[in-house]
């Protein structure tokens, strides 16, 4: 506060200042309560959260002009009906997913307590590895090399690392070769083949996570092409086991 | 986290040692400074060394030297020690106390260069000490006598010289003459000036005499000669009539006279055959016999050998020096011979002994001389000599010494009460295992097979004079066996017991009649065989019986009491009667006190959980003085008086009180004093002493009462220098017991367990620890415990030795030589070092002579792997080719098929001068075979540094590598390199693992906190100490917690700040660890000290355990001089509040005897932090009786309260 000098009025009406501008923003505060409309920023000014192209303003004081105009006013009542909008979404779908498991989580009540809380997610899951399921298929049926590319494209949905491993892969065909959902009614024994599948991908991911880190214990390192290479710093057994070979 | 320290086994070493007359009168005394306790010993008329006093006195203790002014019967101590103050020490007889006659500062504190303390030289006449320091400064005090006879002491005279080392000094005899010192010191001004190290070269050790003149009050340096390079101690040779007076300069490979104006007389020093020639021979000790007529010196070399030099002289003139072989010992840092024909040997490492003198080395032996030396062209001619067995001395007793404490574990592997201390001791041929065990030694007289399960025993006399007991009687289930003592023991039928009945008790009444009390009434057996019966009325019977000299006690089924008394006439006269509620479970009298006609006081026991005191008074007799409930009906009841004293010779002052003792059926001892006279009880104390009740019985130690207590292991309460020690015996668990006197054994006891009759003595009273010795080879490293069959796998290695197969060889061919190969058992078996045994016809036994000297850079090195139970060796492996293990431990390789094997770090030709090198370092990996009995070499792998530290890390094996820290998987051939950090600063010492931390020791800067992560396969140093510490032993106390100490003798623990452990533990990402910047060339994150105390003495090994059932954890330590201490943490405020403040009234009102301050030496190198000194506070009863009332007052307690706290507390530790 130098810049004042060694006088104190002009320290006294900074403080006045800084107590309009408290009182300024608890009254802001106060008229939405819940999601504020406008974010303080680190220099001391405010920016505007509802208006589309959120303005900048100097102080509290032209925060509260600002939101006493009309394009504010406007993009307000845009943002709010968005934000309706979206919640009735929300619960929609919610709704439609209880439906959906309700009728057949009826034997494992974890899962339904598993899945309960992130519906979407859980429905996105099932989706993508039936896609990858009848995916695999395809592959198995197509040429080896791009199985590593491909499968390790499509992992990135369950965990950073994992690829698929070949245990899954002999299981995979077996649910498709089983039959396949075809009515309604038997939706339910679809959903717990799928959950199954499921548990068992994750299990696999597990297992195959710690076998890769038993080989990084080991002195294993991976190249940018996820190729395993010796460790140069590293000693190792004259028969120890190759994680290219035995982690395809 | 607040500790309290107390010393759990005061120091064994000795230091130095001095012998004089300090009690006063004809006895011989020796008193002993163990590093920072000072202790007055004697050997008693049996030839065995006890020690009168022990007095800790916080400081380090560096000199000791005694004089006495002429005309008096009494030497005085001086005492030299880090306080920069010399102290004068007066033995006081009456009070067992030294008394600090004068103590003069004239210094800094602490071990500095130039304060003076490490020298003390007195001259022979009594009138002046001179204190030296290493370097410069050389302090004269004269001592003198006041108009009453008193002491005094003057200001101190310079003789200080700058730019000199001093080496050695003693005063000069001289007569009456002014007193004169003698130094060896070396100038050093010009080599320090010198940077091509020229003058280094040639810098020349000067012998300069100091008079002190008398009369102008100075020091003035009189003469300076210089003398061999190599001197390095003086003696003082007698003068004043008595002799030549001048000096004995001990140098390297030679002893030499000389005096002022006198030509050097100098004689070779003989060597040993098998010396090397690289090696020379020094001089370590001396002690000067003096009589009336001659004087002779003892002079002990290096390598154990103990010479006796002569000198040819007349009058002042010398002509002749000798020098003859005397015999060997081990080697000591002090002798003492006393005039009693005793030599006593302080030894530098393990046991001390005790010698007497057999002859004077009259007989012609190998002897080299001044007159027959003769210079070669290669210089002097060595005379060689052949070690023999002892043969002007005979070993009588022995002192043990644990010194040095290498490495320690306190397990519980015999799975006995108690956990025992397993402990490597000793250094080269000396070394052993020792196990330790809380409690006193027992020494088993005899024991005998009885014909059926005894239930009782007794001893009595046949006369109240009497000074051995006459008769055992021993109670079965329905009869009673009399055995008569005398040469044998044996049963006898004319003693006029009742033996068809059991017997309830007997004893000796009046002075000459025998009483036995058995269920249906007594028997009063009187001197001339008239036997008087009482029969109990009705169909009662007798249940419990109390009796002494002149009263008895029974009590009846049912509940009532009957008093007898004994009339004038020699008749029990029934007195009164007297019906309790119910019935009683044990009674008890006091003995009859000395001029009185009754004991006061009946103790009864009852089933209601009380225990009343009733009166046996003439005028109140029977009624009831005062009740005491306990907590569990009381099995077994014991007045014991203590008798009135003001100290003597084992005790400090402590009034005529009595104490209730009694052993409860829930095993606890419940103490209170009872009021001698109103018979109030007051002030109880409780113990818990096993599973069993505790049975009290009476027994004498060392002619005072004491109280044998007999729970799941026996006990012994008794009085030792003022405390009331209750401390378990080493011994079985027995039933029934009573004290037995015989010739044999003045004071033993007689105890029945099982069907058996036993008879034992307890030995060394005082001491804490018990041991069993184990012999080692070498010195002993490490330790480690297989885990699953209970195998004690040792490490031993040693430099400049050979090794056993060249050792045999070379004692073959000795032997030959000496035309005994008959007796040479030539296997390897034998070369273990006999321990105790020395009465075994080995005509070199190691232990005794050393191992022959070897060149410095060869080591020999085994590994042992050890059975305690049994004491065997089921497997021992010498490492070949140079090589010296130095870390161990047992690892279990992850998904490998070996199970538990051990892996030994070593170093090949390791050198540490003139520059410490090797030619490489190993990790030899053993499998155990044989059920962990036998080891078998799976692979050895070389590493490019000394592996001093390893340990298992989640199924690998951690190495400290030099500065690496290294992670190793086993592999096929060869240990496998799987990970390293190079980032440690100096050399890794200890590792400690806990879930993924590893806590790495660093020699010089303490603690690394190290963790790793087995997905990038790193190793990252999070935390460290902001403090270089010298670390010699470390201990993992919890998830953030180690416990250190430093080579300076400060042990401390550090702690990882919560919120940075959290922070750590918590880390998703885990780049936080990779890339956080490191602080003060450190890791990032730094420990605090939490606690921080100067022990002052270089802990060797540390280890968290309990030392009691049921007990808490403590530290236990042990040190390099031998002692064992414990550090125990305290679980309230109040007891925190109450020691600190005690503590600080003791540093006030009692501050050390050597001068010190407590608080300086606590904080000698960092300030001391959350520990109280129990070993302070446990002083507070050796002060006198005001001023504990004072310190009491200012603490709102009581004398007796105090002193309860501080039992209570030494019983949660041990």
């Amino acid at each position: 506060m130098s810049v004042f000098g060694g006088d104190s009025w002009a320290r006294e009406a900074q403080h006045r200042k800084r107590r309009v501008d408290d009182l300024m923003e608890q009254n802001l505060d106060k008229e939405e309560d819940s999601n504020p409309s406008y974010k303080k920023l680190c220099n001391g000014k405010y920016a505007c959260l509802v208006c589309p192209h959120q303005p900048t303003l100097d102080s509290s004081l032209m925060l509260s002009m600002h939101s006493k105009g009309s394009r504010h006013i406007t993009a307000l009542t845009k943002f709010r009906e968005r934000e309706l909008r979206k919640q009735e979404e929300i619960k929609k779908r919610i709704a439609l997913f209880d439906c959906n498991i309700g009728a057949a989580s009826s034997d494992t009540s974890s899962k339904k307590f598993k899945l309960h809380n992130k519906p979407l997610i859980e429905q996105t899951r099932k989706a993508t590895s039936e896609a990858l399921c009848n995916q695999r298929v395809k592959q198995n049926a197509a040429n080896e090399p791009c199985n590593g590319k491909l499968s390790r494209g499509s992992s990135s949905f369950f965990s950073p690392s994992a690829a698929p491993v070949p245990k899954q892969r002999t299981e995979a065909p077996m649910t498709v070769t089983s039959p396949p959902s075809k009515s309604e009614e038997n939706s339910g024994c679809q959903s717990k083949v799928d959950y199954r599948l499921l548990v068992q991908q994750q299990l696999d991911c597990r297992e195959r996570q710690a076998r890769e880190l038993k080989f990084t214990a080991a002195g294993w390192k991976r190249n940018c092409h996820g190729r395993w290479f010796r460790d140069e710093n590293v000693e190792f057994d004259s028969d120890e086991e190759d994680p290219n070979l035995c982690l395809m | 986290m607040y500790l309290y320290s107390l010393t759990l086994q005061r120091a064994t070493g000795v230091v130095c040692a001095t012998n004089g007359n300090f009690i006063g009168g004809k006895t011989q005394e020796i008193v002993v400074a163990r590093g920072k306790v000072l202790d007055l010993l004697r050997p008693d008329e049996n030839g065995k060394i006890q020690t009168i006093l022990s007095v800790e006195v916080f400081g380090a203790i560096r000199s000791l030297a005694q004089f006495r002014l002429t005309g008096s019967q009494k030497d005085y101590i001086v005492v030299g020690s880090d306080s920069g103050r010399i102290v004068i020490l007066e033995y006081n007889k009456e009070k067992n106390v030294f008394d600090k006659i004068h103590q003069e500062t004239f210094g800094k504190s602490g071990c500095r260069r130039i304060v003076p303390g490490q020298y003390l030289a007195v001259d022979p006449k009594g009138r002046a000490v001179m204190i030296g320091a290493c370097e410069k400064q050389k302090l004269v005090y004269v001592l003198n006598r006041d108009t009453s006879a008193r002491l005094t002491i003057s200001s101190p005279l310079e003789a200080h010289k700058s730019h000199t080392i001093v080496y050695s000094i003693c005063g000069v005899d001289c007569g009456f003459d002014n007193p004169i010192f003698a130094a060896i010191e070396l100038d050093y001004s010009e080599a320090d000036q010198d940077s091509t190290g020229l003058a280094a070269n040639e810098a020349q050790k000067h012998l300069t005499f100091y008079e002190l003149d008398l009369g102008l009050n100075h020091v003035s340096r009189k003469w300076s000669g210089p003398i061999d390079n190599g001197a390095n101690m003086l003696v003082t040779v007698p003068g004043g009539g008595d002799g030549p007076s001048g000096v004995l300069v001990c140098a390297e490979n030679f002893v030499i006279y000389k005096n002022q104006g006198h030509p050097d007389v100098r004689a070779v020093i003989p060597r040993r055959a098998d010396l090397p020639a690289e090696r020379g021979v020094l001089i370590v000790s001396a002690a000067t016999h003096r009589q009336k007529s001659m004087f002779f010196f003892l002079l002990q070399t290096e390598y154990g050998d103990v010479f006796k030099v002569t000198l040819e002289h007349e009058n002042e003139r010398v002509t002749e020096l000798r020098i003859k072989y005397f015999d060997t010992m081990p080697v000591t840092t002090a002798m003492c011979v006393l005039k009693t024909g005793f030599l006593f040997a302080a030894s530098e490492f393990g046991n001390h002994a005790l010698y007497q003198f057999k002859a004077i080395g009259d007989d012609a032996d190998v002897e080299s001389s001044s007159a027959t030396l003769m210079e070669t062209e290669e210089g002097f001619q060595p005379v060689f000599f052949q070690p023999r067995g002892l043969k002007n001395l005979v070993r009588i007793d022995q002192v043990e010494s644990l010194m040095p404490v290498m490495d320690m574990k306190v397990i519980n592997l015999f799975e006995e009460e108690t956990p025992q201390i397993f402990t490597l001791c000793g250094r080269g041929p000396r070394s052993s295992l020792r196990i330790l065990r809380p409690g006193l030694a027992i020494s088993e007289m005899a024991v005998s097979q009885l014909p059926g399960i005894p239930s009782a025993v007794w001893t009595v006399k046949k006369n109240l004079s009497d000074e051995f007991d006459a008769y055992i009687v021993v109670s079965f289930a329905n009869a009673t066996l009399v055995l008569s003592i005398g040469e044998t023991v044996e049963e006898v039928s004319d003693s006029g017991f009742l033996d068809t009945t059991p017997s309830l008790a007997v004893s000796l009444l009046g002075d000459d009649s025998l009483m036995q009390v058995h269920p249906n009434g007594i028997r009063h057996i009187r001197e001339d065989g008239r036997i008087n019966e009482w029969k109990t009325p009705g169909k009662r019977t007798i249940v419990k019986v109390a009796s002494n000299r002149l009263q008895v006690v029974i009590a009846l089924s049912g509940g009532e009491l009957i008093y007898f008394e004994m009339d004038m006439t020699g008749q029990l006269m029934e007195v009164e009667k007297h019906e309790m509620s119910g019935d009683v479970a044990c009674l008890d009298i006091a003995p009859v006190p000395e001029g009185r006609q009754r004991s006061r006081f009946l103790a009864v026991g009852s089933y209601d959980n009380t225990i009343r005191i009733l009166s046996l008074d003439p005028d109140d007799c029977m009624q009831v003085l005062s009740v005491q409930s306990v907590s569990s009906p009381p099995e077994s009841l014991l007045l014991l008086e203590v008798q009135a004293s003001i100290g003597g010779e084992d005790g400090a002052d402590h009034p005529a009180s009595v104490f209730l003792n009694a052993g409860l059926q829930n095993g606890v001892l419940f103490r209170t004093v009872v009021d001698m006279v109103t018979g109030q009880l007051s002030d109880t104390r409780s113990r818990f002493l096993g599973l069993r009740a505790p049975k009290l019985f009476s027994c004498l130690v060392r002619g005072r009462r004491a109280m044998l207590c007999l729970s799941s292991r026996p006990w012994l309460g008794y009085i030792h220098q003022g405390h009331f020690l209750l401390t378990p015996l080493s011994y079985e668990t027995l039933e029934y017991a009573a004290s037995f006197s015989s010739d044999q054994c003045a004071e033993g006891v007689v105890a029945v367990a099982g069907d058996a009759l036993r008879v034992f003595t307890i030995e060394r009273l005082g001491e804490t620890f018990n041991e069993t010795v184990i012999p080692l080879r070498y010195t002993p490293r490490k330790f480690v415990l297989h885990p699953k069959r209970k195998l004690l796998v040792i490490i031993e290695s040693d430099q400049g030795a050979f090794t056993a197969e060249e050792r045999e060889a070379a004692r073959k061919e000795f032997l030959e030589a000496a035309g005994m190969g008959e007796n040479a058992n030539g296997n390897l078996e034998q070369m273990e070092n006999g321990g105790d045994d020395e009465d075994k016809d080995d005509p070199l036994s190691d232990e005794q002579y050393g191992y022959p000297k070897a060149e410095s850079d060869k080591w020999v090195s085994c590994i042992r792997v050890l059975d305690p139970r049994s004491a065997n060796t089921t497997c021992l492996l010498e490492l070949q080719d140079n090589e010296a293990a130095f870390s161990i431990c047992t690892v279990n390789f992850h998904d490998k098929e070996y199970g538990t094997l051990l892996a030994v770090g070593t170093a090949k030709a390791l050198q540490f001068w003139p520059k410490k090198r090797f030619t490489a370092g190993f990790i030899h990996v053993y499998r155990f075979i044989e059920d962990g009995k036998s080891l078998e070499l799976l692979h050895k792998t070389q590493v490019d540094g000394i592996p001093l530290a390893l340990c298992q890390y989640q199924g690998r094996l951690l190495a400290g590598i030099g500065p690496v820290l290294r992670l190793y998987d086993l592999g096929k051939r060869r240990l496998l390199r799987k990970c390293e950090n190079k980032l440690f600063p100096n050399t890794i010492v200890s590792i400690h693992t806990y879930r993924d931390r590893i806590y790495v020791g660093d020699i010089q800067e303490s603690f690394h906190y190290c963790k790793y992560r087995r997905d990038e396969n790193q190793l990252y140093i999070f935390a460290d100490d902001s403090v270089p510490r010298w670390l010699t032993a470390s201990h993992h106390i919890d998830f953030d917690t180690m416990a250190g100490v430093d080579k300076f003798g400060n042990v401390y623990f550090v702690r990882l700040p919560q919120d940075v452990s959290d922070e750590i533990e918590e880390d998703p990402t885990g780049g936080k660890i990779k890339w956080e910047q490191g602080k003060l060339n450190g890791a990032p994150n730094k420990v605090e000290a939490i606690v921080q105390f100067h022990v002052g003495d270089v802990v060797t090994c540390l280890q968290k355990a309990s030392l009691i059932p049921g007990g808490g954890e403590c530290i236990i330590y042990g040190t390099v001089m031998g002692s064992l201490g414990a550090l125990l943490a305290f679980a309230s405020r109040e007891d925190v509040d109450f020691f600190s403040h005690l503590e600080m009234h003791m540093r006030q009102e009692h501050p050390p005897l050597c001068g010190r301050d407590h608080m300086g030496f606590r904080s000698a190198y960092f300030p001391v932090k959350d520990v109280i000194d129990g070993d302070l506070c446990e002083q507070f009863p050796t002060l006198p009786a005001d001023l504990q009332r004072k310190i009491a007052d200012e603490l709102d307690r009581t004398p007796g309260e105090i002193l309860k706290k501080l039992e209570d507390i030494r019983n949660k530790i041990i």
